[in-house]
């Protein structure tokens, strides 16, 4: 046998259907191996910890004007009672997101600080260098992760030593209690240090107000699995004493209860779907991200497998008679079964070398692209190796054993008489319906994404985004001082038109955070909810906001202290612009509003705009982003010069500006990802289904040469037979199309509800698909049946 | 009507050409009846198929009714000898998937002709050649006698001035061999060019006239 396949060997390397086996079967391998990785490493997510089945996460859920709201974000309060009186609880910690500068010597870095509870390092499992879980027991614990440490003292062993944090601007010394490893990339909560959560800004006025909700909730509950539902129940009563003062409101301004009747109830989100959950937008659900990945990356093996048995059964054909002549010298079956097997097996080891060769040459290009650090090495876990062996192994003998069945099996008196034909079965045809139908799903979802993604970056947002520099102010800087030195310095400059502030970025920015803050307030009766934003002056200027009625803030007028602006949508609320004008509303300070904006995105596009209103940072929020409206024909140095004045205002400045176009676009990074691997596993699987097209046409032409030959003799041209041939495969292919149409429709429909704003599938986008997905086909298989018309008829009709 | 001057016809293995056809010089009149014959790898069946088209020379001239062939533009030449040649082969390559009537239909579908037209024309052959109960089977279900009836009169069925037949008798026996023969004799009468290759000389006689092949040439 194995001197079989070493005989076999050179001529199997000279057959170019053999090549074609094996490059698709590389291409689809390395695709395949990739997309493995990347979904693994989504689901891995939190799986560190020891505790992970027994973890959540809190949140509300309430429905308001017919919106479902979600929300995990709890007031100080919560936690401490969570745990004192729900018995099903074992432990709870808060989770408060912050920047803290910390400082040794002359070293003086920014820490994503987090503020939680003693029992946070005792819930969770973060592996710890130095000290241990009880590093937070006092109220004073700091932890520091070991590469926050190496920055600062140029060493770990920084156990018990003093470092200073900056706290109200003023720098307080701290004892190191515990140092952490470097958070693992698969944590859905990352910090670089550390510090109680009584510690927090406003600690004291906040800790029993109810209305205040600005950190998350974990909880590990006594049971050792968790049960959503029964948690949901529990939490009833709880719910309906603590936070009766919303309910009564909810109830009042004409909420919807929930299934079980309560108007507002407390949920928990299981620690292992944190990572791909939304929380927020309506109903909580889990991304269905990795399975996405490896659905596509299993319909890509699948195709390529299938094109195997189709590849083999082709090239068997050409060697029918030697599989005769073996037969009547005695080969058995199962001889020949394991000649095939053998010979599969041989080209599938050599394209799982030449693929996962291929694989660890484009992770560096696609790490980089999505933001990803694999490596081939991870694949060896003992895990995915007996994934891998498992479907390989099955695969070979599918892809060798089939054949060599169907080969084997063969008449002998046929197959030496040449005549037998391995004829392309049913199988074969549901095979390629089946590939081409994915194939254009695939291609169908590439035209919506990418014309929805086009759509939403051309879509005005109501201001007006280009030559809008975003700086964000970041800590270790008096925010209104910054500003104002921003303003005279540029001021110097004639390109720059004005320069303005907000507490929220427009878009996503280098600093990688998007956020709003809602809040409720009683207006004659009911309750309104808007979101708020912190503006500084010259904001409707810098930004190119349409104002509709009234007039923006400005420096002359005293009260405009006291003074907001609103967007259309919030007038509405109010009862209209004219109403509104000039009115107060009654939320703190009762301010006046002073102008009417239009409506203009503040959010990304999956949502509706929303009410919105603004005022002047006093007693309010900080403002946190500096905008710079600029008119240069040199962008890019303009960016510079504004970067570099900002360096010389703040030097410890350590993110950086950006144009709001690319804020903008980076709202949709999460999108854009998953539409290159939509695009990605298209294209292979486009290409992988016309090597298989490519092989049923050998197949078949293999059995016409003959037929070919005689009516090309009966006076056929070449158009009529190239038509003759591909007939049947135009009409697998319609018929895929006939298949994939609905089923994409369907998907992609499902894919575009999560966009507010979002395109109509048209027909010309199927058409589109289709068409590629044909043309490619029809290239495939013309080309083939062309080269078999032209042949001499006298070669293929010889006697024998 | 058929002029064959100083034809060659060679293969090229690596700087060797081997010679199939040397120096051929044939002239074949209308209502001709010319049996071809010599050993095996001598060029008959090279010869017949250059005469019929199928293969080309690698040098010397070919007239056919008067023109010179091998200056003709392949489409011209192929609807020449479409509309004039028709062919008979020792394995019969009757189309597998179609019937006898289908298999005969075929070339006239390719001509273009109305199906009444096709229709009338594969009735006639169908008719002539006795094979009117048959033409619901398929190539398989008829005896290797049958099949070439079929497969002749499938080659009569574009009316076709020459018949080339190479070994129409190969793969029969005696008894069907002489009945093809028949069949031919009364074609030819009918004004019917025919060029048959055979390897026996019972069949051979039918022929007006034999010529020998030795190596590539005429004896
Ligand atoms: N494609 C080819 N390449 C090289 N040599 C060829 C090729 N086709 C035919 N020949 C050679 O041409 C010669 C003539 O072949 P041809 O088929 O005309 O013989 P034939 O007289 O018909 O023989 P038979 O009586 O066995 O049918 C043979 O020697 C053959 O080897
Ligand atoms: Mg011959």
């Amino acid at each position: 046998m194995l001197s079989h396949i070493k005989s076999r060997i050179p001529r199997l390397l000279r057959s170019p259907i053999s090549w074609v086996q094996l490059i698709g079967f590389a291409v689809a391998i390395a695709t395949a191996t990739i997309l493995y990785l990347t979904a693994m490493f989504e689901l891995s997510f939190d799986s560190f910890h020891t505790n992970k089945e027994r973890i959540g996460l809190l949140y509300m859920r309430s429905e308001e004007r017919g919106a479902i709201i979600s929300n995990s974000s709890m007031a100080p309060p919560l936690a401490p009672l969570v745990s004192k009186e729900l018995p099903e609880v074992e432990a709870s910690t808060r989770v408060l997101n912050a920047q803290m500068m910390l400082r040794h010597g002359d070293k003086e870095i920014a820490s994503e600080l987090k503020y939680v509870d003693a029992s946070f390092l005792k819930i969770f499992s973060f592996p710890m260098d130095q000290g241990n879980e009880t590093a937070l027991d006092n109220q004073d614990g700091l932890v520091i992760n070991e590469a926050m440490a190496e920055s600062l003292f140029g060493s770990k062993q920084v156990l018990g030593k003093a470092v200073e944090l900056n706290i109200n601007g003023n720098w307080e010394s701290r004892i190191i209690t515990g140092v952490s490893s470097v958070n693992p990339r698969n944590s859905s909560i990352s910090f670089s240090s550390l510090m109680r959560f009584e510690q927090s800004p406003n600690y004291k006025e906040l800790e029993n107000d109810w209305s205040y909700k600005n950190h998350a909730v974990y909880v590990k509950l006594k049971a050792q699995s968790i049960d959503a539902a029964g948690f949901q129940k529990a939490t009833v009563a709880f719910i309906n004493q603590h936070e009766k003062v919303a309910i009564e409101k909810l109830k009042r301004d004409g909420a919807k209860a929930d299934a079980n009747g309560a108007y507002l109830s407390l949920r928990i989100l299981p620690l292992k779907d944190v990572h791909l959950s939304d929380i927020g937008k309506g109903e909580v659900e889990t991304s269905k991200f990795p399975w996405i990945l490896l659905v596509i990356s299993g319909l890509i093996l699948f195709i390529a497998g299938s094109n195997f048995v189709n590849l083999s059964l082709a090239s068997a054909m050409t060697r029918i008679k030697e599989i005769g002549t073996r037969k009547t010298i005695g080969g058995s079956t199962f001889q020949l079964f394991m000649q095939f097997w053998m010979e599969s097996a041989f080209i599938c080891v050599l394209s799982l070398l030449l693929g996962l060769a291929l694989a660890s040459l484009l992770l560096p290009e696609y790490n980089a692209t999505l933001n990803y650090q694999f490596k081939i090495a991870q694949l060896f876990s003992s895990l995915n190796i007996s994934l891998f062996l498992a479907a390989f192994l099955l695969l070979t003998i599918i892809t060798g054993g089939y054949p060599a069945l169907r080969m084997a099996n063969v008449n002998i008196i046929n197959s030496l008489k040449g005549k037998s034909s391995v004829k392309s079965t049913y199988l074969q045809n549901s095979l390629t319906v089946l590939q081409f139908s994915i194939a254009m799903i695939l291609c169908i979802a590439t035209v919506i994404i990418s014309y929805q993604l086009h759509y939403l970056s051309n879509r005005p947002l109501g201001f007006n985004k280009t030559e809008v520099i975003s700086i964000p102010i970041g800590q270790g800087i008096d925010a209104n001082l910054a500003i104002e030195r921003m303003r005279n310095t540029l001021a110097a400059y004639p390109w720059v038109k004005s320069v303005s502030a907000s507490d929220i970025n427009l878009g996503r920015g280098r600093d990688g955070s998007t956020s709003t803050s809602r809040f409720g307030f009683d207006q004659d009766g009911t309750e309104i909810v808007t979101n708020y934003l912190t503006i500084d002056y010259d904001y409707l200027k810098t930004l190119g906001i349409k104002l509709l009625a009234g007039r923006d803030f400005d420096r002359q007028h005293k009260t405009d202290e006291n003074a907001v602006l609103i967007n259309k949508e919030m007038a509405d609320l109010l009862g209209g612009p004219e109403k509104a004008l000039n009115s107060t509303l009654e939320m703190d300070n009762n301010p006046t509003i002073v102008g009417i904006v239009d409506n203009f995105h503040f959010h990304d596009l999956k949502r509706e705009v929303g009410p919105l209103t603004m005022g002047l940072p006093i007693g309010g929020f900080d403002l946190s982003y500096i905008f710079v409206r600029i008119h240069s024909s040199n962008l890019q140095q303009s960016l510079k010069q504004v970067e570099d004045t900002w360096k010389s205002i703040n030097p410890k400045a350590s993110i950086a500006a950006s144009y709001l176009d690319e804020n903008t676009q980076n709202l949709y990074n999460n999108d854009r990802r998953i539409a290159k691997i939509v695009i990605a596993g298209a294209s292979v699987a486009i290409a992988i289904s016309c090597l298989g097209l490519f092989a049923l046409t050998l197949l078949l032409i293999n059995g016409k040469i003959k037929e070919i030959g005689i009516r090309k003799v009966l006076g056929s041209s070449i158009t009529n037979i190239i038509l003759l041939l591909s007939k049947n495969f135009l009409m697998l292919i319609g018929l895929a199309f006939l298949i994939s149409t609905p089923i994409a429709w369907l998907l992609m429909t499902r894919w575009l509800e999560a966009f507010a704003f979002r395109i109509a599938i048209q027909w010309w986008m199927f058409a589109l698909a289709g068409g590629i997905a044909l043309g490619f086909a029809m290239l495939t298989v013309a080309w083939q049946t062309f080269k078999a018309a032209r042949v001499n008829p006298a070669s293929t009709l010889k006697e024998n | 009507m058929i002029k064959l001057e100083q034809l060659f016809k060679w293969y090229s293995q690596g700087n060797n050409r081997s010679f199939v056809l040397k120096d051929i010089n044939l002239s074949i009149e209308a209502g001709d009846f010319v049996s071809i014959m010599g050993p095996s790898g001598s060029g008959k069946s090279t010869l017949l198929n250059v005469i019929g088209m199928l293969d080309e020379p690698n040098e010397g001239k070919y007239y056919f009714m008067g023109e010179d062939v091998l200056a003709m533009k392949t489409k011209k030449r192929n609807q020449l000898f479409q509309a004039h040649m028709g062919y008979v082969f020792q394995s019969y390559h009757l189309i597998d998937e179609l019937t006898v009537y289908e298999n005969i239909e075929t070339p006239l579908i390719y001509k273009n002709l109305s199906s009444a037209d096709r229709k009338a024309i594969v009735s006639d052959l169908l008719d002539r050649f006795h094979i009117v109960g048959k033409k619901d089977l398929f190539p398989a279900q008829l005896s290797g006698g049958q099949q070439q009836i079929v497969g002749i009169a499938r080659a009569l069925a574009g009316s076709p001035k020459v018949l080339l037949a190479d070994e129409p008798t190969g793969n029969l026996n005696s008894k069907q061999g002489e009945e093809i023969m028949e069949l031919f004799t009364q074609l030819n009468k009918d004004g019917v060019t025919i060029i048959q290759v055979t390897h026996s000389e019972k069949n051979a006689a039918y022929g007006h006239r034999i010529l020998e092949m030795l190596d590539g040439q005429i004896k």
